[in-house]
């Protein structure tokens, strides 16, 4: 298939040169994905989805154009080249500034994701079995869990990039995603917890029963927060655990970085070279981690990834970039190009986002805290380019005199990232990058993030 | 197309399907975003995507697949059988609808939607930004997005179901900020979305700059507690979680607090919410649902009573209740356009009445409908002391619960706006607690 892609591709691109295009990229997408979903014993729905299409890109007259079509004819490539020329044509005199493109060096690579055990080659009779078997400890832990759900996802794709500045790159790979839900109910109060687990792996992270493991903490702590009550409201010291640390870092703090958005406006924007946030703190947005959800060897504009220091000891020194937007700002391209899937042109997204330990070992940081909270896993929020966050906490346990006391639920979190990142006093030493996730800026990728154990001040929400 | 879906369900049965459910929808789409006052990015897509369901006893697979060859409609065909027979039974499973009569609904296609050519949705950009400009030099687009869209959508089952449809949908979303010496203000956004040609582009951007302009000069405030009028944006918010609630699925699973409360009281008498899905030119309007059954208008609250659920086929026979056609596919359920009754308010009278309290156009953070727990940050908001606007806030938090604020709304407004699939009025919740500086 990947030969015959590339066969049309080429020819595709020809086209495009020929009807005007000063600069043409073609890519192609292949993907079969498994989903099992059960719950209370029972595969509830299952399904095999399978996925492909072109998606062509073209630049006339500074402007862009970006077509896709998933039937995978010569003909029905070449329409969509048609209608991407079409659009960057008539949309061009609606630009304000005419689109540049970093330079870069056209690479040629055909890259394999190593995994442990390969998706397509396990049965879905096994899939499932697993599955139920994490069902099972849910639903065994405590007659208090009412309801519950596993939910599993895999796929296993080929991704292919051919440019008219001569790159062609083919990357092949395997992602794994468990979702893992419970309520607990008694006196009809509800109590709901969730974690998931996952990245560029293979069916070993079933097999080494890391599901079961998650089953286990997700059941623990629906019950154990059926009776916890909601804490008052103000800005509290807070350790914040790895989870909502990545949460934090990623939605607050990563997208403020991110060129497309820095351009428009964000907190960060002219702040390179400026100390944003307490010298303790570095972050790095990471394409290399094998394993980790948002693998990137190149970006979807065919540029090899590198590592990104957005922020070290304190100063900002980089943004993630386009070519479009490198070239726009006078920087250098990170490739930071990503696009949900070969129907959506590639923006500005983070890949692995994570912040870099210090020498704190986390029990020391409870330990050396008078009073406050330490506030452990999250369930979604949101935040805004200003900085400004809001994320709901799974679970706190307030600290008094460096021990920790009884556990909160309903609690959310807010304030300035910027703020909050300026405010912590204290890094942890256990780097955690393993949090995957699909981050939904316009266009839903997959990432991934981290961080250690941190203590700063928050806005605490609660009654 | 109709032939293919009719084929696949034949396929099926041929290789040892009980049961089979097949839905091909082809849609196109042309977009053009804008970004920092220009259009950034342009996108036309057409996609086919054919979804089977097999069903073998009360084992239920699906498969879908964009190839539509003979080869790979047999291919997805057979992996959702073989999926069926490899997964386990669902003992809940009771089988798919059967055919039934399907209401007429107006206004849910616009061939001028279907015909329009990319430079007129460009044409459409190109206003969205130059209104914004001429209504103020303080005001940027930072955001936005003008989409045509349309699609066919063809279902089959066993039972004998096959049908068709075809719908339309343009939709624009203008975000804005102001800046002025040195400040920067809260983001305003503002959308429609219609199922006809029939769009105010330009009244979509005056608004949005204007909301925009209105922030400016935003203070702090003490916490306190007190009246929150929730605009119509932050209204269609409540009212999407409480869909949840309602949501039938939600229901049987044990999730939502309102089982077991059908005929209880759940909110003030001045509140009555429906499901419709049958509204001319309703954004969720069409003459069935995702499993094949008609769509209907269906009362949920009637004056703060809790009247019904919205079901499938599959949701409905496990709560001993009637489908009432908000299959979002045979195993899921979805709101179709909710519909809430006006009250009684203008606005300018709800804020008359507010000893102290807050207005707030937008909400960033979450309504939980499991807990009802209500917690976030007041975007474009502003203080209310004494009947009056006065001044605009600095985001604060507002926490409260959704089940209580249901029964604290002590004003709702005359006036309703279309957010999407929603269709509210605005509300005032007594006794909510704002957490300032």
């Amino acid at each position: 298939m990947a030969l015959e892609f590339l066969d049309i591709a080429g020819r595709a691109i020809e086209e495009a040169l020929k009807l005007g295009a000063e600069y043409a990229d073609v890519r192609f997408e292949q993907r079969i994905a498994t989903q099992i979903s059960v719950r209370r014993g029972y595969v509830e729905s299952s399904g095999i989805d399978s996925v492909r299409g072109f998606g062509t890109r073209v630049l006339v007259d500074g402007s862009w154009g970006f077509s896709s079509v998933n039937e995978t004819t010569k003909e029905a490539v070449f329409e969509a080249v048609r209608n991407a020329i079409k659009l960057a044509k008539t949309s061009s005199p609606v630009r304000s500034k005419r689109v540049k493109l970093a330079d870069v060096e056209a690479c040629r690579d055909h890259v394999v994701a190593k995994v442990g055990v390969k998706l397509d080659e396990v049965s879905i009779e096994e899939k499932v079995k697993e599955v139920l078997e994490a069902d099972k400890v849910l639903r065994s832990y405590s007659p208090l869990i009412k309801d519950n759900r596993v939910i599993y996802n895999d796929q296993t794709f080929l991704k292919a990039f051919i440019s008219s500045e001569g790159a062609n790159i083919i990357i092949e790979g395997y992602r794994i995603y468990v979702r893992v839900y419970a309520n607990a109910e008694e006196a009809g109060v509800l109590s709901p917890a969730y974690e998931s687990i996952g990245g560029v792996k293979g069916f070993e992270v079933l097999k080494q029963g890391e599901h079961l493991k998650v089953a286990e903490r997700v059941a623990e702590r629906a019950v154990k927060l059926l009776r916890a009550r909601v804490p008052k409201g103000g800005i509290a010291t807070v350790i914040l655990d790895n989870k909502i640390l990545a949460l934090i870092v990623h939605e607050a703090f990563g997208h403020t970085a991110e060129a497309d958005l820095v351009l428009t406006g964000t907190v960060l924007t002219n702040k390179v070279g400026q100390k944003v946030v307490s010298e303790l703190i570095t972050i790095v947005d990471d394409p290399e981690p094998m394993n980790a959800n948002g693998w990137t060897p190149y970006d979807d504009e065919g540029v090899k990834a590198r590592k990104v220091f957005i922020v070290e000891n304190g100063i900002l020194k980089e943004y993630m970039q386009t070519r479009e937007t490198a070239a726009a700002m006078g920087m250098k391209p990170t490739g930071n190009a990503r696009a949900q899937s070969y129907a959506h042109p590639p923006i500005v997204r983070m890949r692995n986002t994570y912040m870099l330990p210090r020498d704190w070992k986390p029990e020391e940081i409870i330990k050396e805290t008078k009073e406050g909270y330490y506030l452990k896993g999250a369930m979604g929020g949101q935040a805004d380019a200003n900085g400004e966050f809001m994320f709901s906490v799974q679970e706190a346990w307030r600290i008094e005199k460096g021990e920790l006391k009884e556990p909160y639920k309903g609690v959310t979190v807010s304030g300035n990232a910027l703020n909050v990142l300026s405010s912590v006093d204290a890094v942890g030493n256990d780097l955690v990058i393993g949090f995957p996730g699909t981050c939904g800026k316009f266009q839903a990728v997959p990432v991934d993030g981290g961080g250690p154990h941190i203590r700063c001040k928050i806005r605490i929400g609660g009654r | 197309m109709l032939d293919i879906v009719e084929k696949a369900i034949k396929e099926a049965l041929k290789e040892g399907a009980t049961e089979a459910h097949a839905t091909l929808r082809r849609s196109r789409v042309c977009e053009v975003e804008l970004e920092s006052d220009s259009i950034s990015r342009t996108r036309w897509s057409s996609s086919r995507i054919l979804t089977i369901y097999a069903i073998v006893g009360k084992r239920i697979a699906r498969s879908s697949t964009r190839d539509l060859s003979e080869r790979g409609i047999r291919k997805a065909v057979t992996s959702a059988v073989k999926m069926a027979r490899v997964s386990t039974e669902n003992p809940l499973w009771s089988g798919l609808p059967h055919p039934k009569p399907y209401p007429d609904v107006e206004d849910i296609y616009d061939s001028r939607i279907e015909s329009l050519d990319v430079s007129e949705v460009v044409e459409m950009a190109k206003v969205a930004l130059q209104e914004v400009k001429e209504y103020d030099i303080r005001v940027l687009v930072m955001q936005g997005r003008v989409s045509a869209g349309s699609s066919e959508i063809y279902i089959a089952n066993s039972n004998g179901i096959l049908t068709s449809d075809k719908r339309t949908s343009l939709s624009a979303i203008v975000v804005t900020v102001a800046k002025e010496a040195g400040e920067i203000g809260s983001f305003a956004h503002e959308y429609q979305v219609s199922r006809k040609l029939d769009i105010d582009v330009g009244e979509i951007s005056r608004k949005a700059a204007r909301k925009a302009l209105e922030s400016l000069g935003a203070k702090s405030i003490r916490s306190f507690r007190g009246s929150v009028i929730f605009d119509f944006e932050v209204s269609s918010l409540i009212f999407a979680s409480l869909a949840q609630a309602y949501n039938g699925d939600n229901v049987w699973k044990g999730s939502s607090p309102f089982k077991n409360k059908l005929g209880d009281k759940v909110a003030v008498e001045g509140l009555t919410v429906e499901d419709n899905g049958i509204m001319p030119s309703g954004i969720a309007s069409s003459k069935f649902d995702g499993e094949g059954s008609p769509r209907q208008r269906t009362l949920i609250i009637e004056h703060g009573i809790l009247k019904n659920f919205i079901n499938n086929t599959y949701t409905a026979n496990i709560l001993e209740m009637e489908p009432t056609g908000n299959a979002a596919t045979i195993l899921s359920v979805s709101p179709a356009n909710t519909v809430v009754k006006p009250g009684t308010y203008k606005l300018d009278e709800m804020v008359e009445e507010v000893k102290r309290g807050l207005l707030v156009r937008r909400f960033s953070g979450i309504i939980k409908f499991q807990d009802g727990i209500v917690s976030g940050v007041a975007k474009q908001s502003f203080l209310i002391e004494r009947g009056e606007i006065v001044h605009p806030v600095k985001e604060c938090m507002i926490s409260g619960n959704l089940y209580e604020m249901l029964n604290n709304i002590s004003a709702i407004s005359k006036d309703v706006e279309v957010k999407g699939i929603f269709v509210v009025p605005a509300l005032r919740v007594e006794n909510i607690s704002i957490v300032g500086k």
